[in-house]
């Protein structure tokens, strides 16, 4: 059936509709920014508070050779570093996917090995390597 | 390796060789240098040796200035410092307060010999 509107409306309406995808895709992108920044802001402090915690019980059960706590710790600790991943800006991710890359490599090897000395020890610098990048981050989301 | 990240791979292996004993800590007196021409208090200064090198940690109590209150408040940070035979600070670092806060924590158990005092105490008769 022939339209009854004229063809250059028809086009005006198509190129709108198209405005409208864009205009909404745009929008959804930036509410979906806003909720990562408030997240940013109240999240990242309490993942780093949970971190030097964990960190502090990592030194004590490593100093103690206490090696099922050695594994709690470690599990705890991956499981919040995991989370700090999906929040932290694009840049300091890498930094905190690299760590957990280390950490998964070292399970597969062996995972026995996390919690002898040394490599419990090296996930305990790693743990206090990340809670600086996090630091960092929780500064630049307070300027932002 | 970056220069901060070797710092704390320091107070890490520090932490590390109080823990294996390795390294031995004991209460001391603060070098001069340390507590001349300041208000700061240091309330317990430890120093120990390794490698060659001598080390002192301690927490310093200074007074701070808020910005948003406008008024000054007593705050306080761990500080490793390396010190020469003749007592002289020469390197001070308070940066990384976690790692230096669980390193000062580890020495602190270590010089009051906390574990053995509580296994004592927890294995005696009952009074």
């Amino acid at each position: 059936m022939e339209s009854v509107l004229p063809q250059w409306l028809q086009d005006v309406e198509t190129t709108l509709s198209l405005i409208g995808f864009v205009l909404t895709y745009v929008v959804f992108q930036a509410v979906r920014e806003v909720r990562l920044s408030f997240q940013r802001r109240t999240r990242l402090p309490e993942i780093r508070r949970d971190l030097v915690k964990f960190a502090s019980s990592l030194s004590t059960a490593l100093a103690a050779s206490d090696k099922e706590s050695v594994k709690i710790e470690v599990r705890a600790a991956t499981a919040i570093l995991k989370t700090a991943r999906r929040l932290l800006p694009k840049d300091d991710k890498s930094e905190v996917t690299a760590i957990l890359r280390r950490i998964d490599i070292a399970k597969r090897k062996n995972h026995a090995r996390l919690a002898a000395s040394n490599g419990g020890w090296d996930f305990y610098s790693d743990i206090l390597l990340s809670i600086r990048v996090l630091e960092q981050a929780i500064k630049n989301v307070r300027w932002a | 390796m970056r220069s901060d990240e070797k710092i704390l791979k320091l107070i890490v292996s520090l932490n590390r060789a109080t823990a294996t004993g390795e390294l031995q800590w004991r209460i001391d007196d603060a070098p001069r240098s340390l507590v001349r021409g300041t208000d700061d208090v240091i309330p317990l200064y430890f120093t120990g040796r390794y490698r060659q090198q001598h080390f002192g940690l301690f927490e310093r109590r200074y007074k701070a200035f808020s910005i948003e209150t406008e008024q000054t408040y007593w705050t306080s940070e761990i500080v490793l410092v390396l010190v020469d035979i003749m007592d002289r600070v020469l390197w001070e670092t308070s940066s990384d307060q976690s790692a230096l806060r669980d390193l000062h924590k580890a020495v602190q158990r270590k010089c009051s010999n906390i574990d053995q005092l509580l296994d004592d105490l927890l294995s005696g008769p009952e009074a």
